[in-house]
């Protein structure tokens, strides 16, 4: 037991001495994850709390621009921040161009006669909507729609209002004709898992896969160290004290699964604190510590065991972290860490099934997302765990030969 | 016994006894096999066929024991440049399953031996060569050696710290009666610690005695002339015990010797040919190094 301490205290005051692997192992995630949470906040925002900023001008200064104001204002998607009357359209323009506001809607001095008016065409242009370039076609559509839905409504409740009587006496109902043109379109989204539903904020998606991410980057101080050991002629000073090879890999799994912990703990921190600091979304730990440090535990042997098995297969430390590292970027782009998964489409989700980093990912919305068990976890914990038994098998064998070497 | 990679022969039937207690220089070119030997000793690597009984024991049936008996100084610098010189040795020390009071005991003494006493704190990466060489001499002592193998132990340090080592590994050899295999491609060096002296190439022992042995069954004295001229080389080749290469004049040492050192001499003064340097016993090891190995390159091989 005395020779595995030594072994994983050595292991562990090398990269504490080695500042390169401290940045790669520690800074590089938190920085990733401060500027993923942050800047992907609108990107993740769908459904229920999608909310699209919009600066909106009335030029037109009557009751109906203001009413209709009111009714934009209670469009679900829609944060509108209402500027001075006598903002002019360059102001607005350039509003909009200097903050996260896609839209600006300029509510023209015709708009009142074009709602008052059921003659005047839509060449009176009674209302303008500027749009910043960068903005999905799909969503300039959808609230160029919105407006027109909602001005529509607007021009037929103002008639309907001047009309009550007349349009009584035909047996016309102005409630039950606005109530009528509203909500009739019924919306039903259809799931391959319902349980994979459930979409994660920006700091959702970037914790985790952050996280996972540098795990995988172990191979770089796993593959410095054991290539300088080999290198210099360690490896064989080691085997002529009848060091075992398995004393070797045991010490170097302790050694970098305690880092590995420590770098849970600190990029979990970081999205629960400090990013809500910053203004990003904030996440929750889900209702199993126990499940959180199994999947972290499952993930780390599965990163551990591939970063020794790298080592002890490439022939320089060059090719072990050249290789390990673009093998990781390829199965972290397909895995859903730098894209996510439900953004995919459908066979690429498939896909994303191959990849370890994929099952460390899902293990950990299950969990922290999703109010997981540690039974559903299980799936990708077995699988984490078998492939890094096969990874850690095929390094025992291939450790004594590269010593000899 | 015998050992091959694949298709090449690294040891071919090599058969040697080395002396308890002695220092036995090995020599040997590039690819001779001195590290594939030095290996197989130390149980790192097995050889194909043959056996080898050190301190009594079967290789193969005590490897643990015998490397508990067994220091190594490999010739690279096999410890861990970011832990400081004391990490290092307790890492050894540990490994070797020293612990408590014998485990500082042995630190210690390996610390003082490489006086290093003042940079036990210092990471051994930030270490001059010189002082790097001496830690990865005292990692190998930690274990309290009877049998040291150092392989080219003192590749890149200055005149001081070589000298230094030197003594300190002769003196560890008086001290503790241990046995040293040194090899080294400085053949001075050799010359100058070692009992006795094995040369090896293409896996082959081609020498194998004590140092005095082959110093003085060999040249005595090297004579550095002007190039004689036809008649007179001749003369000088015609005299028993008497070589000539070139512009040296080599002289073996039997019972002639005297006699043959002043024909020479004769010789070289009746023919006015100019004698400008005389060396006794001085690169006698280098001489027949070079003659048995022959001179050729083998990097290019």
């Amino acid at each position: 037991m005395k020779r595995l301490y030594y072994i994983v205290k050595k292991e562990i005051l090398e990269i504490a001495r080695d500042y390169i692997s401290f940045m790669i192992l520690i800074i590089m995630p938190v920085v990733f994850i401060l500027i993923m949470s942050l800047s992907m906040q609108a990107l993740f925002q769908t459904r229920s709390n999608f909310k699209i900023k919009m600066l909106v001008v009335d030029h037109n200064k009557s009751g109906e621009s203001k009413t209709f104001l009111e009714r934009i204002k209670k469009i679900r998607n829609l944060s509108v921040t209402v500027l001075n009357e006598e903002t002019t359209n360059e102001q607005l323009s350039h509003d909009m161009l200097n903050s996260d506001n896609k839209f600006g809607l300029v509510m023209n001095n015709t708009f009142s006669g074009y709602i008052n008016d059921l003659n005047k065409g839509a060449d009176t242009k009674p209302v303008t909507l500027l749009v910043e370039p960068t903005i999905q076609t799909l969503t300039a559509l959808v609230i160029n729609n919105q407006i027109e839905m909602e001005l529509s409504k607007f021009r037929l409740n103002t008639f309907f209002n001047k009309n009550a009587e007349m349009l009584s006496f035909a047996g016309i109902q102005k409630d039950n004709v606005i109530k009528s043109i509203e909500g009739v379109i019924q919306t039903i989204y259809v799931y391959k898992d319902k349980n994979q539903s459930i979409t994660p904020n920006a700091a959702q998606q970037s914790v985790p896969a952050w996280l996972v991410f540098s795990m995988y980057f172990l191979m770089i101080p796993i593959s410095a160290i054991f290539h300088t050991e080999k290198n210099n002629g360690t490896l064989l000073r080691l085997r002529s004290i009848n060091v075992k090879s398995r004393y070797l890999i045991v010490g170097k799994i302790f050694a970098y699964y305690i880092i590995s912990m420590i770098q849970v703990v600190c990029m979990l921190a970081v999205g629960r604190y400090i990013v809500p600091l910053l203004g990003g979304d904030t996440i929750q730990f889900g209702n199993t510590y126990f499940g959180l440090f199994l999947i972290a535990t499952c993930i780390s042997i599965n990163a551990i065991s591939y970063g020794l098995l790298m080592s002890v297969i490439s022939k320089s430390l060059n090719v072990a972290t050249g290789a390990g590292i673009v093998f990781i970027i390829i199965l972290a782009a397909i895995g859903g860490i730098m894209v996510p998964k439900f953004v995919m489409p459908a066979f690429m989700q498939n896909l994303s099934n191959i990849s370890p980093l994929s099952w460390g990912m899902e293990g950990f919305l299950d969990i922290m997302l999703r109010n997981g068990t540690v039974a559903d976890i299980m799936p990708e914990c077995l699988l984490l765990v078998g492939t890094g038994s096969i990874m850690l098998a095929i390094t025992g064998i291939g450790l004594k030969r590269k010593i000899i070497q | 016994m015998h050992k091959s990679y694949d298709d090449v022969i690294a040891l071919n039937g090599i058969d040697l006894n080395i002396r308890n207690g002695a220092i036995t220089g090995l020599l040997g070119p590039n690819g001779a096999g001195k590290t594939t030997l030095v290996l197989i000793l130390t149980g790192i690597i097995k050889k194909n066929s043959g056996q080898v009984i050190i301190n009594g024991m079967d290789l193969d049936k005590n490897l643990s024991e015998i490397q508990s008996v067994i220091g190594v100084v490999p010739q690279t610098l096999a410890f861990y440049p970011l832990l400081t010189a004391y990490e290092n040795l307790e890492y050894f020390g540990v490994l070797y399953g020293l612990q408590g009071k014998k485990l500082k005991e042995r630190i210690d003494f390996s610390i003082e031996v490489a006086s290093l006493q003042s940079f036990v704190k210092k990471r051994a990466g930030k270490f001059s060569g010189g002082m790097q060489r001496r830690l990865n001499l005292a990692i190998g002592l930690l274990n309290d050696p009877k049998i040291l193998i150092l392989d080219e132990p003192t590749v890149g340090v200055d005149a001081q710290s070589r000298k230094y080592m030197l003594e300190m590994i002769r003196k560890i050899n008086l001290e503790k009666k241990s046995t040293v295999i040194y090899t080294s491609h400085y053949i001075s060096e050799i010359q100058q610690i070692s009992d006795d002296v094995i040369i090896i190439d293409n896996g082959n022992i081609i020498l194998n005695g004590t140092m005095d042995a082959i110093l003085s069954s060999n040249k005595a004295l090297a004579l550095q002339v002007d190039p004689p001229d036809h008649s007179t080389l001749e003369r000088i080749k015609g005299l028993p015990g008497v070589t000539c290469d070139a512009g040296t004049i080599f002289i073996d040492q039997n019972e002639m010797l005297y006699q043959n050192i002043i024909r020479v001499i004769t010789l070289l003064k009746d023919n006015n040919i100019a004698m400008n340097n005389i060396q006794y016993n001085a690169n006698m090891l280098e001489e027949l190094y070079l003659r048995l190995t022959s001179e050729r390159l083998r990097d290019e091989e």
